[in-house]
């Protein structure tokens, strides 16, 4: 695809996002706010507005397109019209988004006074109540609180009626609203990163991408603490509870990303032929640990679900053995013996490696708990001292850092460089064992040089290389002796 | 409470900060390091050899070799016109060569300590003397190629009038110093030789990584403070290319160098073999200026100063430089202090 076609369908892209974008963030707060006329009657006009408004975008970016082929056909650069484009229609996206959530009703009260939700929201409330006395005053809560709330007073925030319902609703709109965005930003930032002109300029801004995919990441895996934050029935100790199990796996597994991907395509692959029958003993980690979190939620269970799935591994290779053993000494000391003999290796060696592995990983699962665990203590005690959460980079910066502290003790431990080092040469030894049986199944009949032939010949070239080097150095060394005397005879 | 209002123009700002980051990054231009003026003068294989051009006469005749890591490029020394150490240098007054080991691919699996020591090494080194007509060369080495010149001074103290070390690692005694000393000594080299024949730059990288896990993302949060300073970010880049562009390592030289120094402190218990001869510390008799980082977090202090008591030089200095591994040659008093010392160090001894 030419530059100039991909930057027309990135153009296309990007308003389509943005109508999905805005459409959405619409219906959401068309929900949010259903039974207040006032306010959808402000959103469909503002809808309108918008709506208009990328009617006439499109109009643009089309003249923007036909102006940009113009424009790479003279100069051949369509790059800088993209880039234009991108800071327009970002500069809009911003402020609609701005002007959308400001909107909302569910956060317009935040807005007007000191960062805290729960006090703007009754500062709010006593102002409406205020109205809602005088005379003649259409409430247009009515039709929410079933009732005169202000003769309850504001006892209603903390029980779970409709305003709790719709405020938990609201959040969960919001936080729908800010994963939709940061996949669409996640989604774009590979085209953009192909317009850059230079690889570490590139490499830079995957960088920043990739980091901020991990503080979306951490947003997602904590937007049940921040509710239950905003809820007041937070705790250190709910933490584990409240946790989503799969989120915090994806979100450490992008952490540390436990094996290079290749290798991790190779596990999978092998894993579908041998792996399968292992599977009684030697589950993926999340299993075991998915057992052990609901069985104690504050993962200070003493015992390793591993050190007994590679006893019972153990047990059942001794037992297979056993079984298999007279079947080859029937067959004997053939070649399909031997053959299937080193599969059988293979097999053993990648039944360690998945258990030895799923044990490693699991160490720094159960670690990473601590550093929530830590974290959590810390946002707890500044709600204590009546504090509240105003960033999100902070507590991830602070996850960050805590997780260093926590991280490197533990890399630092025998037992866990033990591990990793014995499961990072399993899986060499199974590479380097899987490569030899590629080359002599698939090509040790064809009329090509493999990789171990390729071996040899760059050891023979080594070895003449150094006689050669051998022969310069001599060479040189009986010039240098025969120099000085030169340099004498012509003094002389 | 959750100030969910400032959370969200958080979110709006950090994306807002990475257009902005983008913007800058799309108007920069071609990232270069490594740009001090210099010729290539001698080369064997994949080696090379280099030197620096100068516009004044040098204040001493004897020539410096300075030889990096391998697993890292040299660039570093150069990084830019306003932080170069090797420009630095220049000014001071040294007459300047540097070696690079270049790209060793699976071609280059065989090439052993011996080949790269004995022999590129010492011939450099031989290069030099020829051309200049002299007995003695300085010597400079960094890290890996610090413990490398060690090693090689101790072995030819004839052709050295000098050697300087910069955060370089001898004695690898205390496993427990650092992390990756602890891994070295379980690592299971042999597999990892035969498996990979060359030993991949990212896999090394990948163990530094775990020094600071957070580094790889924590690092961005700076970076787009910087998105309306085109020199800051520029900067920034500089630094990235470098850290970015690493070689591998011959399977054989990488076996030998985790087996017989990190697993076995050869060199220290005077056990350590070059091509069937024992090199002995007490014959490193050249004077020795050993130059640390106190904040060095890859190469611990108690590895780079417990060497002064091993080797026969009665010249020698410890110089301890207040920053970290890299800050030695990027930092502001790199360019202030520690190469005017160094150069001072150099030429004090070159009569």
């Amino acid at each position: 695809m030419s530059t100039k076609e991909k930057s027309k369908n990135l153009l296309n892209d990007f308003i389509e996002t943005q109508v999905n974008v805005v459409d959405k963030i619409v219906e959401n707060t068309k929900k949010i706010a259903k039974d207040l006329p006032i306010v959808n009657e402000t959103l469909d006009k503002g809808y309108k507005a918008i709506k208009d408004g990328i009617n006439t975008q499109k109009e643009w970016a089309t003249k923007l397109n036909e102006n940009m082929e113009k424009t790479q056909e003279k100069f051949n650069a369509g790059t800088d019209s993209t880039k234009e484009f991108f800071n327009s229609w970002f500069e809009k996206q911003m402020n609609w988004s701005k002007t959308m959530f400001n909107n909302n009703p569910m956060n317009s009260f935040t807005n007007n006074t000191n960062n805290d939700m729960m006090n703007a929201w009754t500062n709010w409330m006593t102002q409406m109540a205020t109205k809602m006395n005088t005379p003649n005053f259409n409430n247009p809560w009515a039709s929410m609180t079933n009732g005169n709330m202000m003769n309850n007073g504001f006892g209603f925030m903390n029980n779970s009626n409709d305003y709790s319902q719709k405020m938990s609703e609201g959040f969960n709109q919001w936080a729908g609203q800010m994963k939709q965005y940061s996949d669409m930003m996640t989604k774009s930032y590979e085209e953009w990163t192909s317009q850059l002109g230079n690889m570490t300029s590139s490499d830079t801004f995957k960088g920043m991408a990739n980091m901020n995919e991990h503080v979306s990441k951490f947003f997602e895996l904590w937007l049940p603490m921040f509710k239950s934050i905003n809820e007041k029935t937070f705790s250190p100790n709910m933490v584990n509870e409240l946790m989503n199990v799969e989120k915090y796996k994806e979100f450490m597994d992008s952490f540390f990303k436990f094996m290079p991907d290749e290798h991790q395509k190779m596990m999978n692959q092998m894993n579908q032929k041998f792996i399968d029958s292992m599977k009684s003993y030697s589950e993926n980690p999340m299993a075991a640990f998915n057992n052990a979190w609901n069985a104690s939620p504050n993962m200070m269970f003493s015992n390793n679900p591993y050190s007994n799935a590679m006893e019972m591994y153990s047990n059942l290779k001794t037992y297979m053995n056993e079984a298999v053993s007279p079947l080859t000494k029937i067959i004997g000391d053939s070649n399909y013996a031997k053959d299937a003999q080193s599969w059988n290796n293979l097999a053993d060696m990648m039944a360690q490696f998945q258990i030895k592995n799923n044990e490693l990983q699991y160490m720094v699962y159960q670690n990473g708990l601590t550093v929530m665990n830590k974290l959590s203590t810390k946002v707890s005690d500044k709600l204590k001292a009546g504090q509240s959460i105003d960033s999100v980079v902070v507590l991830y910066q602070d996850w960050l850092k805590l997780g260093d502290e926590t991280f490197t003790e533990l890399f630092n431990t025998d037992a866990y460089t033990a591990l990793m080092t014995e499961v990072s040469s399993l899986q060499m030894k199974i590479k380097n064992e899987v490569d030899n049986k590629m080359e002599k199944t698939f090509f040790s009949n064809l009329p090509l040089a493999t990789r171990s032939d390729l071996d040899e010949v760059y050891k023979c070239i080594y070895d003449m290389k150094k006689v050669l080097h051998g022969f310069e150095r001599h060479f040189n060394s009986l010039n240098d002796e025969n120099k000085p005397k030169d340099a004498k005879s012509s003094k002389k | 409470m959750i100030n969910t209002s400032a959370i969200f123009s958080e979110f709006i700002d950090l994306t807002n900060k990475i257009s902005k980051s983008y913007n800058t990054l799309s108007t920069l231009e071609e990232v270069e390091i490594g740009t001090s003026p210099k010729d290539l003068v001698w080369e064997c294989d994949k080696v090379k050899m280099f030197r620096y051009r100068r516009d004044t006469p040098a204040k001493t005749s004897i020539p410096v070799l300075v030889s990096f890591a391998m697993m890292n490029r040299h660039d570093v020394l150069d990084l830019q016109p306003d932080r170069s150490f090797m420009k630095k240098l220049l000014e001071e007054g040294l007459d300047i060569y540097i070696m690079d080991w270049g790209y060793p691919t699976r071609a280059d699996q065989y090439l052993t300590m011996e080949d790269y020591i004995l022999g590129y090494m010492n011939d450099a080194v031989d290069f030099i003397r020829r051309s200049h007509k002299i007995d003695k060369i300085h010597k400079m080495g960094i890290c890996q190629g610090g413990l490398f010149s060690l090693i090689y001074a101790s072995i030819y103290p004839q052709k050295l009038k000098t050697l300087t070390t910069y955060v370089a690692p001898f004695d690898f005694k205390n496993v427990n110093c650092n992390m990756l000393f602890k891994w070295a000594k379980y690592v299971d080299v042999d597999t990892m030789v035969e498996t990979e024949r060359v030993i991949k730059s990212d896999m090394l990288n990948n163990a530094f990584s775990m020094l600071k896990p957070s580094m790889d993302l924590a690092k961005y949060f700076g970076v787009m403070d910087m998105a309306n300073d085109k020199d800051k970010m520029m900067n920034f880049l500089r630094m990235e290319k470098w850290k970015a562009d690493c070689p591998d390592i011959s399977g054989e030289m990488y076996r030998k160098y985790i087996t017989d120094l990190f697993k076995h402190n050869k060199l220290i218990n005077g056990e350590f073999e070059l091509d069937g001869k024992k090199v002995d510390l007490k014959n490193m008799t050249v004077p020795f200026l050993n130059v640390y980082a106190t904040e060095d977090n890859i190469i611990p202090n108690e590895t780079t100063t417990s060497v002064m008591s091993f080797i026969g030089s009665k010249d020698k200095e410890l110089y301890a430089f207040p920053g970290g591994h890299i800050g030695v040659f990027v930092g502001g008093k790199s360019q202030k202090e520690l190469a005017p010392s160094v150069a001072k160090w150099v030429i004090q001894r070159s009569k």
